[in-house]
């Protein structure tokens, strides 16, 4: 299949979103939808990728990506959020060539990741690492670094430093069969910043790691997305990515489901609670209004899901002559957009 | 660019899994046991007897050149068939480990294509056993032309085919143990094929005794199909005692094969989604 042949399937919306793939969506224009035009190059952009893994031996289709589009600009931290089986990692395996897409394409720093040369300002800590055992920390950085391409002096100068900056120093002539769960997170993570790269892949990032670890990891992170790197982050803990990231995308069953920037995404309310003292009358009068309410510590929380209604419900409990003793307008968490839009 | 990183990397996970240093131990074991344990009585040409770790062996009255060929072809059998079988078992863990999940991310997010990846590490693999093969041969060689002065080309040349052997059977090893990503599916493949050749090298022999020209023509065709190790190995022993060789045929098509293999596993290992 011809990546650089021009797609039309983003323009076309939910139809192409919930279209099977099939090879003659290759055949037809390519326009880029105004959403994802960005004053700068992108420094990732996928376009109208979808994957499915086909067994020869069996029947058994797993359709892991779906008409997946989306941009990250660069010196920003993205957030890819999704449930398990998502497809998270499927994406970022294509975006570094380890899977290949049935259709679509993935640009990386303004690159098609068909030229393989881009991968040199890559740097990639996968799900669950696993490095030859028969190498020490040293030389596992030596290795992989060599093998991105950097110089040797390079690749030794920012070894040391991130050994050092990752608690890892102490460990540098030690075989990495030796090493704990979270130690061999942080030598993955040295490993995928070790050739210098603009961009970072981070796959589960945190995973192993004690809350210090995370917390220098989410340091670090800043660190680059200050120094221009652009950082692609996947997760499922809400409260990790709510921290670090600029912007986030959720992933469900292969689409993308939501976008934005943690404010945009909850920022939608989500009602008016308002709170009043306790009377039996008053529980009685919001039975038969058939109104919403929780009973705690005497008081009596009311929900109410939009202005009109909250306006309307305080009208009435003044006319009743009852104190209204706050109001409270109900933010979403991130955590319940993702139940809400994944779940 | 050139980067030897893999090759390198296979080497070096040889020595630190001890497989190198294995056959490095056994190969200087059996060099060392020669030169030093072994006093050949040399008269006139003949041998008249020898000494092996200080006991007295009666050997026939074979002339030097005779007993020095004989013994280095013994070796060569020895070699060509249990070394070979352990050479194969200790590198068929190499792409199953470099497939391994978490390992082969690590490898392929890199800007080297993946032919060049699976290429190292075949080349890695297949030289270790080189430089093992050519240490042991050159060794014996040499020790046993300095006691007897029989410093024949049969010997050293015949190593040659013994890693050309080995290589082809590798070959075998990586096509499935890359495709079935397990170690103990390729030995036991390149295993059987080492086994069978032989029977397989017999088949004018055997032939005429099936009932079916269909038969006939399936087992000529596996013989005309596949590796053909036994008599790569016997081809060495003809050298040795400097018999003539009719290798093009033997050599051309087991070369043939190992190239399919190779072939054929770059195909796949290319396409593969990990
Ligand atoms: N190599 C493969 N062969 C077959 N199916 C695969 C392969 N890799 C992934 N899948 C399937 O694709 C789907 C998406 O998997 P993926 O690993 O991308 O999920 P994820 O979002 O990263 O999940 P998690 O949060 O658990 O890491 C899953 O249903 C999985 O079974
Ligand atoms: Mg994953």
């Amino acid at each position: 299949m011809d990546l650089e042949a021009p797609l039309d399937c983003l323009s076309g919306g939910a139809e192409a979103r919930h279209a099977k793939p099939s090879r003659k969506h290759s055949a037809c224009r390519w326009e880029i939808p105004t959403r994802y035009n960005f004053p700068m190059p992108a420094a990732f952009e996928v376009r109208a990728v979808f994957k499915t893994f086909r067994h020869w031996w069996s029947r058994r289709e797993v359709c892991a990506l779906r008409n997946v589009s989306f941009a990250v600009q660069p010196g920003t931290i993205f957030g890819l959020l999704g449930p398990n089986g998502a497809g998270k990692t499927t994406l970022v395996k294509i975006a570094l060539t380890i899977a290949y897409p049935d259709q679509g394409e993935i640009r990386v720093l303004g690159e098609s990741v068909r030229n393989r040369s881009v991968l040199r300002s890559v740097g990639y800590l996968p799900e669950n690492p696993r490095f030859p055992a028969h190498l020490t920390a040293w030389q596992v950085l030596r290795l992989y670094g060599s093998l991105s391409g950097a110089d040797t002096k390079r690749v030794d100068a920012n070894a040391a430093n991130w050994l050092e900056r990752l608690d890892l120093a102490g460990w540098r002539d030690v075989r990495v069969s030796k090493f704990s769960k979270g130690m061999n997170e942080r030598l993955a993570l040295a490993q995928a910043l070790v050739h210098d790269p603009d961009f970072i892949f981070l796959d589960e990032p945190t995973d192993g790691l004690d809350p210090p670890g995370r917390r220098e990891v989410r340091a670090i992170c800043r660190e680059l997305a200050d120094q221009g790197k652009t950082i692609f982050i996947n997760s499922h803990i809400l409260a990790e990515i709510e921290l670090i990231c600029d912007r986030i995308a959720l992933m469900k069953s292969g689409e993308i489901v939501e976008q934005g920037t943690i404010v945009e995404l909850t920022s939608n309310q989500s009602g008016y609670e308002l709170v009043v003292g306790v009377s039996n009358e008053l529980r009685n009068w919001l039975h038969e209004k058939m109104l919403p309410f929780t009973a705690v510590d005497g008081h009596l929380h009311i929900h109410v899901p939009d202005r009109t209604s909250a306006n309307s419900l305080i009208d009435a409990l003044r006319a009743k002559n009852v104190e209204i003793d706050s109001l409270n307008v109900k933010k979403r968490t991130l955590e319940s957009v993702f139940m809400e839009k994944v779940l | 660019m050139f980067r030897p990183g893999i090759f390198l990397d296979t080497f070096q996970e040889s020595f630190r899994n001890k497989m190198f240093l294995f056959f490095f131990i056994v190969a200087s074991l059996i060099v060392g046991s020669i030169g030093l344990a072994l006093n050949m009585d040399v008269v006139n040409g003949v041998m008249r007897g020898m000494t092996f770790f200080g006991s007295e062996l009666r050997v026939p009255a074979f002339s030097v050149k005779q007993w020095v060929e004989s013994f280095q072809s013994g070796l060569a059998m020895f070699v060509g068939t249990f070394g070979l079988f352990l050479a194969l078992m200790a590198t068929s863990t190499l792409f199953p480990l470099m497939l391994q999940k978490g390992s082969i991310d690590l490898l392929l997010c890199r800007p080297i294509p993946r032919w060049r990846l699976i290429t190292a590490r075949f080349a890695g693999g297949a030289s270790i056993m080189a430089f093992n093969a050519a240490y042991l041969f050159l060794g014996v060689w040499t020790v046993l032309g300095l006691k007897s002065s029989v410093w024949n080309h049969g010997f050293p040349e015949s190593t040659i085919l013994a890693i050309f052997a080995f290589v082809v059977l590798f070959s075998v090893v990586m096509i499935v143990s890359v495709t079935t990503e397990s170690g103990p599916a390729g030995l036991l493949a390149a295993t059987t094929l080492l086994v069978f050749s032989p029977v397989l090298a017999a088949h004018e022999q055997i032939t005429p005794a099936f009932s079916s020209e269909l038969y006939r023509h399936i087992f000529r065709t596996l013989y005309w199909v596949l590796p053909k190790s036994a008599e790569t190995i016997g081809a060495m022993r003809r050298l040795i005692i400097e018999r003539p060789l009719e290798l093009n045929w033997v050599v051309g098509t087991s070369f043939i094969f190992a190239l399919v293999c190779y072939i054929g596993t770059v195909v796949y290992f290319t396409r593969k989604d990990y």
